[in-house]
């Protein structure tokens, strides 16, 4: 996917800022972590000194008294050196662990705050990745104690300014290596960083495979296709290696680099410094003392070239995620509501906690010159109307791809209208605050999902107001108490991932008893629902007339008895609508509804003539 | 693997040790071990010819001194760059060598996951597995790759350390080492609880997958019912309990690194104690004392890593440990030895026998004792009350529900002992639920094709059932017709439509056993008598089971089966049942007066 394998071209720093704002509320630990690193350098520098005093003043010259403190200075420098980086390191992997948490329920919220139309087009297996493998990544970089950078950067500048202090030359000498390692680190930044770039797609897309293989799996073996699987996945689980191997030769390559450029800087400095030695310009000493600095001046490069992949790993990953956090589509986005029509002057511009209003003559659905597309390049519904007032139960008909499925999908704003409006007690829903708007619409569609847990959580769905008594009511009146009553916990009976131990008809009976459960003020019903028996079909069917008395309900329907029951039946036809009446009188009319009806075309969904698109 | 595609009991497949998976790589591991000690070398030979050069400037005479500088310089340059060179080598040898372990084991598990039952999957959660093949296989390769390079690399430096200083002075080198016993047991205690720390966040890791997973494949529902805040908040307790796992295992990875060094710093100490008295006594130099130092200072290094090391190989260990469950969680419907030949010929499409059949899961019986006989090429229609047992029976057929051997025969013979892969070949299944998978419509209903064939008569076999299926009209308006990407990346297809697109994968199969379960229930009764008609053909003399609650559908089969509880309530043609005025007469009343209406 084109959006997927696109390189992030965010800069190293904006990133690195990014990612310690997600530290920041944690500032304080890492204070205290950078704050030690001081104490670590004094400390551990305290140490060789020690030693020298204990050989010097007391071993070589004899003197035992006074061996035994200074031992214990060196004892407690040295403990004191540990715990301090100890702490250190704690408090950074501490800080870490603290802001990824943060940042994993951040994206997670943000995922959950997208449109449809993202997770339409968005593997399942992709975004899993962003939010586990990716942002794990991110936390390795804490965990290989990043502030100790600082300390590097410190000690170096501290090193330099000493190396300055004794002879400039030798000075500038030494540091003839410095532009060389820069220049590496530029060149091998690109190639380092193009190649965990690559990891992170691929791994991404394996995580796309396995979700999606496993949860076809039955198809595969149905099939017998075991091996043809193996083989798809071969072909991205080896580039996944390659990808790593590129990764690990540049890693490798770099580190080697820099160690052989310390050797070297200082073979050199050997060199030259032996030479002016010589020639008696320079103290033997100051030689010895410049070779021991520039040894120590490159312990911490040594060091900064081991995190820089870690950096560059974790640069690679920030990418993505925060691409995703950066991702604006927003689901059912508050937007100024249109002006009122002419002649209207009812409640607009207002956010509604979506209180009913009672007594109401008024159309509850407003349905205004609407119209819809997918793709820009296949309209699905033109400049549809349709007013739905309070208690009608209307059942919408036609060929499927007419927009059927779609219209019903704008009124909870799964989707919004790309033009017209669609007002709800007067009120434009892009004014009405979604989940209000959500809680006041029910919607059954055809693909249902069971979450793992109890039936119970599924009907109920974690909602306090709705408890066993009013779950079970539900369920009876749909036939799910059935379902329930054929499993030996009940309410309590465990349900699977996805509900794969409840059949395809149970599925969508516990479907309903969910729906009925939150008694809707709006209940909206695709009636694709016919995979179950003639027998079930007709106690839902009783359950689902029940329901829809004195309740304003649409219906796409597919059984003729809801077309018959409806008060008024709407036709759709190629995203237009046709036709509007009861039963009778579009038969009477004798156009499209009478022809779809002579020719048994209203059972079970209807035909599809052509010139329709492909998503409903 | 064997490529037969014959699954091998469980008796048959070698235990798998974290050991065994080195074999493959063992070449590239000792090479890059052999480099290492090179590397190595090279880091002890650099500081001995500086420390050479150093006292040649201070003990000869400048001119003398500048020569032997001069000299010690070009051989650090020269070491230096050959240093480089197998470092580098040493790290890819032996990173390149987990990432191959890796690669297999992945492959492998997959290849193991592909043989697992529906019973697996039922009770594993996706996530979870997922974590598996990536967040465990990644700890696991992280213990061969850095794990294992570090591991030699400190040895080596311990090795080295200890011949120098025992060669300067053996008494001294056993005072020293005197804490390290101390240091076994803290690295034996530790390494428990670091396991145990690391077992927990990997099986979190696993938890927090499978959370992830259902809030993500459940948008819509989530979306439908606001149950957003409730998810979230479900969410951050799974989350959180991570954090506090990960924090565990900072704390207590956290405490061993200074325990370790600081066991190191009290050798040095005793050292100094105890060579400082060797020296006053006479028994040892000074510059001997300074020396053993400096050597005593090259196991500090190895020692802090260790602490690293242990925690690295417990994470590796703990993954392994998830990744051996998988591995060794056996396919409860496998293959039984000797089924490795398929039998190959017989009938073209042969006859099913289902004789008291029982199929129990979960404290209840699917199915109860279920019989009939279906002549070869006969069609059979099964029908019965949502959760009578119809998907179970055709998922027994299929042998996606582990049967009793002899309660299923094809063609005579007992499905246990036809090779799966024969089997499955042999059927061709139209699912109640239509998974599609992200590909082109045409791969989709092409996916059941196993007979090697070229590209136009692939698509003509596509075509064919497309159009068999009613689908070719929703093809031709689709943006690029049969190349068009449907499932997750591309274009979501209509539940009327994903099931007639599953339809046409079973026909495309062109098998001898057709399976149909209720795949017309998402089209209206003229299409579906469309479809029917063009079934007809098709299902004319080859074995078939139709799972439908329509009329139409079922009426003209050879035999139908009215199951009811898991049980055969009632059997025979359409008007045999109808006259029998039983289960069948009665729930299909309403449709069969439907149907004389018009």
């Amino acid at each position: 996917m084109a959006s997927e394998d696109l390189l992030g071209n965010a800069l190293d720093r904006t990133l690195l800022r990014r990612i310690f704002a997600c530290v920041w509320p944690y500032r304080g630990r890492l204070l205290i972590a950078a704050a030690l690193l001081p104490i670590v350098a004094v400390l551990e520098g305290v140490q060789p000194a020690l030693l020298k005093r204990a050989i010097d003043d007391h071993i070589a010259v004899g003197r035992l008294a006074g061996l035994d403190r200074v031992g214990v200075l060196y004892l407690l420098a040295l403990v004191g050196q540990l715990a301090a980086g100890f702490a250190q390191l704690y408090f950074t992997q501490v800080v870490g662990q603290l802001g990824m948490n943060d940042l994993r329920v951040r994206v997670h919220r943000h995922v959950m705050s997208l449109a449809a139309s993202f997770f339409d087009r968005t593997p399942v297996g992709r975004l899993m990745t962003r939010l586990t493998n990716d942002i794990e990544s991110l936390s390795e970089m804490f965990a290989s104690g990043i502030v100790s950078l600082l300390g590097d950067a410190i000690r170096l500048v501290v090193i330099l300014f000493w190396m300055f202090a004794i002879d400039w030359r030798l000075a500038v000498f030494s540091l003839v290596s410095a532009p060389v390692l820069f220049a590496i680190a530029a060149f091998f930044r690109g190639w380092v960083r193009d190649a965990f770039r690559d990891i992170r797609v691929r791994l991404a897309r394996m995580n796309a495979f396995l979700q999606e293989h496993i949860s076809g799996m039955k198809v595969v073996q149905a099939f017998a296709r075991e091996d043809k699987v193996a083989g798809d996945f071969d072909v991205i689980n080896v580039e996944y290696r390659k990808a790593n191997s590129r990764a690990i030769a540049a890693d490798a390559a770099l580190y080697s680099i820099v160690e052989a450029i310390a050797s070297i800087a200082i073979a050199s400095l050997l060199w030259y410094g032996g030479g002016r030695i010589v020639a008696g310009t320079l103290t033997f000493g100051a030689v010895v003392a410049f070779i021991e600095y520039l040894t120590k001046f490159f312990t911490p490069i040594r060091d900064l070239s081991t995190k820089y992949t870690v950096m560059q790993q974790a640069m690679a990953a920030a990418e993505r995620v925060f691409t995703l956090l950066d991702t604006v589509e927003p689901d059912a986005p508050a937007s100024a509501p249109p002006l009122p029509l002419a002649g209207e002057g009812r409640g607009e511009g207002k956010p509604l906690s979506g209180a009913v209003r009672s007594g109401e003559a008024s159309p509850l659905i407003d349905i205004r010159g609407v119209s819809f597309a997918y793709r820009p390049e296949q309209p699905v519904l033109s400049d549809v109307s349709l007013s739905i007032a309070r208690g009608e139960t209307v059942a919408i008909v036609g060929a499927t791809g007419a927009g059927k499925s779609t219209l019903i999908k704008l009124l909870p704003r799964l989707y919004d209208v790309k033009a017209g409006e669609i007002r709800i007690d007067g009120v434009d829903i892009r004014s009405i605050e979604t989940r209000a708007l959500r809680r006041r619409i029910v919607a059954v569609s055809q693909d249902v999902f069971m979450f793992a847990g109890t039936l119970r959580d599924n009907i109920g769905l974690h909602d306090a107001a709705i408890d066993d008594d009013r779950i079970l009511a539900a369920a009876r009146r749909v036939g799910a108490d059935r379902v329930i009553a054929s499993r030996p916990e009940g309410l309590g009976a465990r349900v699977l991932e996805r509900g794969a131990n409840f059949s395809a008809g149970e599925r969508q009976l516990v479907a309903f008893a969910r729906a009925l459960a939150r008694d809707p003020e709006i209940l909206i019903l695709d009636e694709a629902t016919a995979s179950v028996d003639p027998e079930t079909e007709r106690v839902i069917e009783r359950g689902i007339a029940e329901l829809m008395r004195g309740r304003t309900s649409i219906v796409i329907a597919h059984r003729l008895s809801t077309v018959r029951r409806a008060s008024r039946i709407v036709v759709i036809h190629h995203g237009r609508i046709a036709e509007q009446g009861t039963h009778d009188t579009l038969l009477a009319h004798d156009g499209i509804y009478a022809r779809l009806y002579r020719l048994q075309m209203l059972g079970h969904g209807a035909p599809r003539p052509s010139g329709l698109d492909a998503a409903e | 693997m064997n490529t037969s595609g014959v699954i091998l009991p469980p008796e048959a497949t070698p235990k798998r040790t974290l050991g065994s998976t080195l074999r493959p790589e063992l070449g590239r591991l000792v090479l890059g071990c052999v480099c290492l000690v090179g590397t190595n070398a090279f880091s002890l030979a650099i500081p001995w010819l500086l420390k050479q050069s150093i006292d040649a400037l201070r003990t000869l005479a400048p001119t003398v001194a500048h020569g032997i500088v001069v000299r010690d310089a070009i051989a650090i340059i020269a070491f230096a760059v050959l240093q480089a060179l197998i470092r580098t080598g040493s790290r890819i040898f032996i990173f390149d060598a987990a990432r191959n372990i890796e690669y297999g084991l992945r492959r492998d598990l997959l290849g193991h996951l592909t043989r697992l039952d529906p019973a697996f999957y039922r009770r594993h959660p996706t996530g979870d597995v997922m974590s598996r093949l990536t967040n465990d296989l990644t700890a696991v390769r992280a213990l061969y790759g850095p794990g294992l390079l570090n591991v030699f690399n400190t040895t080596l430096v311990y090795a080295t350390a200890l011949a120098l200083l025992l060669h300067l002075s053996p008494r001294l080198t056993l005072l020293a080492l005197l804490p390290y016993p101390l240091l076994l047991v803290a690295v034996r205690i530790s390494s428990r609880h670091i396991h145990r720390a690391s077992r927990a966040i990997q099986d979190q890791l696993g938890t927090m997958s499978t959370a992830i997973q259902e809030d993500l494949a459940g948008i819509a529902v989530i979306k439908h019912y606001t149950l957003e805040a409730s998810r979230q908040q479900a969410f951050r307790a799974v989350n959180d309990e991570y954090l506090n796992r990960s924090l565990t295992l900072i704390r207590v990875r956290g405490a061993l690194m200074p325990l370790f060094a600081v066991l190191g710093g009290i050798g040095t100490l005793i050292v100094l104690w105890a060579g400082g008295r060797e020296v006053i006594a006479g028994r040892m130099t000074v510059g001997s004392l300074v020396a053993f130092n400096g050597y005593l200072v090259l196991l500090s290094w190895p020692t802090f890593a260790l602490g690293w090391i242990i925690g690295i190989w417990q994470r590796g260990t703990a993954g392994w440990a998830r990744v051996r469950e998988l591995l060794d969680t056996q396919p409860s419907i496998a293959d039984a030895p000797g089924n490795g030949v398929p039998a190959g010929g017989g009938a073209r499409t042969p006859s099913i026998e289902v004789r008291d059949l029982v199929i129990a899961a979960d404290g209840r019986r699917l199915l109860d004792g279920v019989s009939f006989t279906l002549p070869a090429g006969a069609t059979l229609a099964i029908v019965g009350r949502t959760g009578s047992g119809k998907t179970t029976l055709v998922d027994a057929v299929l042998r996606m529900q582990e049967i009793a051997p002899g309660a299923v025969r094809i063609g005579g013979r007992d499905i246990t002992h036809i090779p799966l892969a024969e089997l499955r070949g042999l059927i061709g299944y139209a699912p109640q639920d239509a998974f599609l998978f992200s590909a082109t419509v045409a791969d989709n209903i092409a996916f059941g094709i196993r007979a090697p064939l070229d590209a136009a008569a692939r698509d003509e076999r596509v075509r064919r059932a497309a159009e068999a299926a009613g689908l070719a009209p929703d093809v031709a308006v689709l943006p690029e017709g049969y190349q068009t990407l449907v499932g997750e990346r591309g274009i979501t297809l209509s539940g009327g439509q994903r099931q007639r697109v599953a339809l046409a994968r079973a026909l495309a199969a062109d098998p001898q056993i057709l399976i149909l379960d209720d795949s017309l229930s998402s089209v209206d009764a003229e299409t579906e008598r469309a479809i029917l008609t063009r079934l007809r053909p098709i299902l004319a003399g080859r074995t078939s089971i139709l799972i439908s609650h329509r009329v139409a559908a079922v009426k003209d089969a050879d035999q139908i089966l009215v199951l009811d509880g898991g049980r055969v309530a009632e059997s025979g043609t359409h008007a045999a049942l109808l006259a029998s005025g039983g289960i069948y007469a009665s729930l299909y009343r309403e449709q069969l007066a439907q149907e004389a209406v018009e």
